[in-house]
């Protein structure tokens, strides 16, 4: 179960490009791809094994203007997502 | 002793020799013979070998493996290896390998050799219409097949896949002899890319650039699993993209779609 103090960085077999404002998503290892809109592509390029998903949803309330609690269930949700397909993985403490 | 045998597929200007028996080579010497060729790229050698067990399961169904510049195809009863550094490739197998099986491993190297030649197999039907090839893509089941059985009278490119490759007026799709459709060696000016959509309706819709990207990526097969080779492809589509408009072609099961087509593209 992920919590917004979870760090999470892009799994080893993924690639992306940027293609205007989106983002496409490779996953190698399953053959299969997703795209992501301009505010999905900004929380996947600061899933960078450093940043939390707590700063990651405040880095969005800034950047984006989005309302901090809306920024955090979009952050919390999108990586729920990510995790699942296999896209990112969860840095342990 | 089974004599050995050479032949050399040339799609698209880009030639592979086929070396070994000719109980391997001679069948796709006469099914592809309208794509023989001269002078190869690549050596493509094929190698049986009574030590490996029976293949129980079939090669198309292995993904390729990359490792340090070489390409791994590996399932029981065949072990094939690509160095495209060399533009050398071999696959052992059974003796009791059938032709699909070898044929799935002749398409691998093909995608990576037509990658190298600045090229792109890709997953698609390709129709020629007033002196254009329009690529019509999309996954299995997608209706590939179907759009063309549905564009009687026209020429068809293949049913499956196409070489794209850089002409002096822009990119071209060719015929390739991966496809149930084998007429003449042919090639025409890319028109236009359509994501085929089965729908109640005939509609052309736009895809945003990013969800264009990945459906071109995600059909062109072999270098899309290649982290090294990945980058290139998105920039090599990119710059197709750039030239080629890119669409979803919502379609019914009538050639009502053609319409759809000529009202937007004239």
């Amino acid at each position: 179960m992920l919590n917004l103090d979870d760090v999470l960085s892009v799994a080893p077999d993924v690639l992306s490009r940027q293609s205007g404002e989106e983002v496409v998503v490779v996953l190698l290892g399953k053959g299969r791809f997703f795209v992501l809109n301009r505010t999905g592509a900004a929380v996947f390029r600061m899933m960078d094994g450093q940043m939390t998903l707590r700063e990651i949803a405040a880095a969005l309330n800034q950047e984006y203007r989005v309302p901090p609690e809306r920024a955090e269930q979009d952050v919390l949700a999108l990586a729920r997502k990510l995790l699942e397909r296999g896209a990112i993985i969860k840095k342990e403490a | 002793m089974e004599r050995a045998l050479g032949w050399t597929l040339d799609i698209g200007g880009i030639p592979l020799a086929l070396e070994g028996p000719a109980f391997w080579v001679e069948p796709f010497a006469r099914a592809w013979e309208r794509w023989g060729g001269a002078t190869p790229v690549w050596r493509v050698g094929l190698e049986p070998d009574a030590g490996l067990p029976p293949s129980s399961a079939s090669l198309f169904a292995a993904r390729p493996r990359f490792a340090d510049g070489h390409v791994l195809l590996r399932a029981p009863g065949f072990a094939g290896e690509i160095v495209p550094q060399k533009g050398w490739a071999c696959l052992r197998a059974h003796p009791g390998a059938g032709l699909e099986d070898i044929a799935c491993f002749v398409r691998t190297v093909f995608a990576l050799c037509a990658f190298e030649q600045g090229a792109i197999l890709f997953h698609a039907a390709g129709v020629v219409h007033r002196e254009v090839a329009w690529a019509f893509f999309g996954n299995s089941g997608s209706g590939k097949t179907t759009l063309v059985s549905l564009s009687r009278g026209k020429v068809v490119l293949s049913d499956d896949l196409l070489l794209l490759r850089r002409g002096q007026d822009g990119w071209m799709a060719w015929t390739t002899p991966f496809s149930r459709y084998r007429g003449d060696r042919l090639f025409a000016p890319l028109r236009a890319l359509l994501r085929l959509m089965k729908a109640p309706e005939d509609r052309l819709e736009r895809m945003s650039p990013g969800t264009a990207l990945g459906e071109l990526v995600a059909n062109s097969p072999v270098v899309n699993a290649d982290p090294v080779r990945l980058p290139a492809l998105f920039a090599r589509w990119e710059e197709i993209r750039a030239r080629v408009p890119v669409c979803a072609l919502l379609f019914r099961k009538t050639d009502a779609f053609w319409g759809v087509i000529d009202a937007k593209f004239g």
